[in-house]
């Protein structure tokens, strides 16, 4: 009852805000009364049952599957350092392509269901995979030291510390995915599909059924809320021990580093076999399914267009000019969103009743679709960097939320407790404490959110303001500009993982300043 | 040692066994893509698959009508009719070999053919192009000059093609602001735009039942020359002696399935409210108005003589003429092929 009540303030309030909202802009019939809804909703309610369970089974597979694999690679990449290395650039690139881009591809290769399922494990791939990376890097240098010394092998290390470790950030991953593989499952279906909850929201917003369509959305966020809540509960009941740490590590001196020669030639190798191993296994893949080169360009192709083809220049002009507007688009609104976030975290971390409240209303916000969401934020925002601001922020907001809130608490209850047994109040073990525990998780956050700002840019400028690189690859997939759509496709892939390569970069020497007990290694 | 050999042993196991999964994947994928030509040789129906352009609405109401009706059993197809949607890339589903035929817009595939794709127009379904622009009647817009200093919301995709419309018709496209919109109507009703590009008929339709009254004109009347839901195929159909045979019988079931349809839209709206488009919940009074909307785009005088679907050689060279202005170069020849319809029909103007 304690924990039901906050909820359902915190829902209560959005309802209370959407009233008031629907009468005040009743004239502009874009925001429908409650009520309205929910009778449509009770009317609808056969079709939408159908529809869920189609639209859920997809999501659910792809969310198997891509938590599976990003699972597999994580302990890989843990494992082997040297496979992180070459392979990671790519499960970015996996997370940041746009969806345009791979989209004919995915239709033309798999059958059946089988592109919406994918697009779903797409959707939840790379933020498991970054969860669970730092979870099993985030494990106590100390711990792992004593398994070393008691001579035990490196996989027993994995089992016995890092995996316990690990978990509670590994569900934080779990937590975000729920949601998104839904969306990417209802994205899928924008594809072609006969059944399924974006079958039906495309249907009732082309025919003006706002009602109908806000019964949608409402149908959308409850599933994803709901799964959320299934993977916050099985977490709870995993991992009891999360945000109870009693270790607090005396900390590991900084391995000698290897001159600044050898680790600039050691980086530029790894960068060069990533490249290798991304031609190789794009050409693989047009071959191995004989894809047509019309939709489907090769490397070749795509350096062709941009450096040696007549008209290059052009080519790099249009697409340079775009890029500019899509990186000031995301900037601001990472920062936004970002600010907004760790503000939201330390209040929620604080504040236990304040999570249970502002949660849910969270999730709600994050599991709408956003092209269900576009003209309403046009609308109210304009279509100028205010509106798009607000849909990247929007995006970034909520990954960045639950992984410092699950960062802020990892904190060890010991070193908290000295704060509040010499009269700190909660706030101050957020300052004096938590916080350098939280570092881990605020770099986290950003290496999903940075390449999220990308997309979200990108999806803005689709949805609302017609300008960037999201108007540019749109207009080419529409218009069968396949050259185009795959050299911005690139391009987008190329400055995600060159920025995540600089979250790198900051990242080292931020946390080996400031959290020195985690092995950053 | 012992532990990192056992590991990449596991790794070369795990490898091997995802490669496997990736040629199996590729085998079914093959397999799939191969349904359309591996029946051929065989007896009983050629499974073939049909990609509709959009939702499973009533605007494909003669495609339901011919597959419910058996008309394709009775032409030896066994006929998968797959909906499509706003992101819906038609030609590499053809190209592919995926589906066997397609609805696309005519300028599509042109723009497609431009990039190498092996694709040709054997049908026209909407002799006359849907798309409209609608205002509402209380600021209306009637003329493509009506629009001079106006806000009209229009897909990114579609900015190029307004801007040859806006040109043919003495208007500056400059003196008309576009606002990048999606298919949802909602941007006009709240007074974000004065006037919304649509590219479904029935868009009035559905405002006026939700009580919102419009004003609306066809581009097709100020002389945009494109014909719409085009039939495609893919160059290798044509050029394939079963595989031709397997089309000429296919839009000759098709072109049955709209002779009906056309005769009684009634028919075509309860398979698509019922059967085709059953989770879309269509209102069926809706549907009807859109179907009775559509029936003058479809049957036109020109079909009184050709037939259904026809591609006369004045809309060939109306389509050509209305693609040029927006700098899509096309030859007749090569975009289209009339030689299907021509067995269809042989001569005379229904089957």
């Amino acid at each position: 009852m304690k924990r039901v009540a906050p909820a359902v303030i915190g829902l209560g309030l959005l309802v209370g805000a959407w009233f008031a909202l629907s009468a005040f802009l009743s004239d502009l019939r874009v925001i429908p009364s409650p009520d309205d809804v929910l009778v449509q909703l009770w009317q609808d309610r056969s079709a939408h049952l159908s529809n869920t369970a189609v639209t859920l089974r997809e999501a659910m597979v792809g969310y198997l599957w891509g938590n599976l694999a990003a699972i597999l690679l994580a302990v890989l990449f843990v494992r082997v350092p040297a496979v992180e290395r070459v392979l990671l650039r790519l499960a970015i690139a996996s997370y940041c392509v746009p969806l345009v881009a791979i989209a004919p591809i995915l239709v033309v290769v798999l059958p059946g269901d089988a592109p919406k399922e994918a697009l779903a494990a797409l959707s939840v791939f790379f933020t498991t995979l970054v969860a669970t990376v730092v979870g099993l890097r985030s494990s106590d240098a100390t711990a792992v030291n004593i398994v070393h010394a008691y001579g035990g092998s490196a996989w027993q290390t994995l089992w016995l510390v890092r995996i316990r470790a690990a978990l509670p950030s590994l569900f934080a991953g779990l937590r975000i995915a729920a949601p998104a593989a839904l969306l990417g499952a209802i994205i899928g279906e924008y594809l072609g599909a006969s059944r399924g909850l974006g079958v039906a929201l495309v249907q009732a917003q082309s025919s003006f059924e706002v009602a109908r369509t806000w019964g949608i959305a409402l149908v959308i966020s409850a599933v994803a809320g709901l799964l959320y809540a299934v993977t916050a509960l099985v977490a709870r009941l995993a991992t009891p021990w999360a945000g109870r740490l009693l270790d607090v590590g005396v900390g590991e001196t900084a391995a000698p580093r290897a001159n600044r020669l050898l680790r600039a030639l050691e980086t530029t190798g790894f960068l060069v076999l990533t490249v290798a191993v991304t031609i190789a296994g794009w050409y693989a893949l047009l071959r191995l399914f004989d894809l047509n080169g019309y939709f489907a360009k090769t490397p070749a192709d795509v350096f062709a267009y941009v450096v040696s083809d007549p008209e290059a220049g052009a080519h790099r002009d249009e697409l340079f000019a775009a890029l500019k507007v899509t990186l000031v688009d995301a900037a601001v609104g990472y920062l936004v969103g970002t600010v907004v976030a760790v503000l939201m975290a330390i209040v929620v971390v604080t504040v236990r009743a304040v999570e249970q409240t502002m949660m849910p209303v969270a999730i709600v916000l994050r599991s709408v679709p956003l092209v269900a969401m576009a003209p309403l934020i046009a609308l109210v925002f304009g279509r100028g960097l205010l509106g798009v601001t607000v849909i990247v922020a929007l995006v970034v907001f909520f990954p960045t939320l639950v992984n410092l809130s699950v960062g802020l608490r990892a904190a060890p209850t010991p070193a908290c407790e000295v704060v509040t047994s010499m009269g700190g109040t909660p706030f101050h073990t957020v300052t004096k404490v938590r916080i350098q525990y939280a570092l881990p998780a605020l770099f986290a956050s950003a290496r999903i959110a940075v390449p999220a700002a990308i997309g979200g840019a990108t999806l803005a400028e689709w949805l609302a303001t017609g300008k960037g690189l999201g108007s540019l690859l749109v207009v080419a997939y529409s218009g069968s500009r396949f050259g185009t759509l795959w050299a911005g496709a690139v391009l987008v892939v190329v400055v995600s993982v060159g920025l995540y390569a600089l979250i790198g970069a900051v990242e080292r020497p931020v946390l080996r300043r400031y959290t020195p007990q985690y092995s950053t290694r | 040692m012992t532990t990192r050999r056992d590991f990449l042993s596991v790794t070369a196991k795990l490898l091997g066994g995802g490669a496997l999964v990736a040629v199996s994947g590729g085998a079914l994928a093959a397999c799939s893509s191969d349904d359309d030509a591996s029946a051929a040789g065989s007896k009983g129906p050629s499974p073939v698959t049909f990609q509709l352009g959009w939702l499973a609405n009533v605007e494909n109401m003669g495609i339901y009508v011919a597959d419910d009706g058996g008309y394709y059993t009775k032409e030896g197809l066994k006929t998968t009719v797959v909906p499509g949607g706003p992101s819906v890339s038609v030609g590499p589903l053809i190209a592919s070999g995926k589906a066997f035929v397609g609805l696309d817009s005519v300028d599509t595939i042109a723009r497609a053919r431009k990039e190498g794709a092996p694709l040709k127009v054997v049908g026209a379904t909407l002799q006359k192009n849907p798309s409209a622009v609608v205002s509402l009647a209380k600021n209306p817009i009637r003329t493509p000059q009506d629009l001079v200093g106006k806000r009209l919301g229009v897909q990114q995709s579609g900015t190029e093609i307004y801007n040859a419309f806006f040109k043919a018709n003495g208007v500056d496209p400059k003196s008309v602001t576009y606002v990048p919109v999606q298919f949802d109507p909602a941007p006009l009703v709240n007074g974000e735009v004065d006037a919304f590009a649509s590219f479904l008929t029935s868009q009035p339709i559905q405002l006026k039942r939700q009580g919102i009254e419009t004003e609306a004109f066809l581009l097709a009347d100020f002389g945009y020359g494109l014909w719409a839901d085009a039939f495609v195929v893919s160059e290798q159909t044509l050029a394939d002696k079963e595989s031709r045979a397997r089309l000429v019988n296919l839009m000759r079931a098709s072109v049955k399935g709209w002779q009906d349809a056309v005769a009684d839209p009634a028919r075509g709206v309860k398979l698509a409210v019922e059967k085709y488009g059953k989770s879309l919940q269509l209102n069926a009074d809706e549907q009807l108005l859109t179907a009775q909307s559509f029936v003058p785009l479809i049957a036109t005088p020109e079909t009184k003589t050709n037939g259904l679907l026809t591609m006369s050689k004045d809309g060939i060279e109306a389509n050509i003429k209305t693609m040029a202005a927006v700098g899509i170069t096309a030859t007749a020849d090569e975009l289209f092929d009339t030689t299907i319809l021509a067995e269809v029909f042989a001569g005379k103007p229904t089957v």
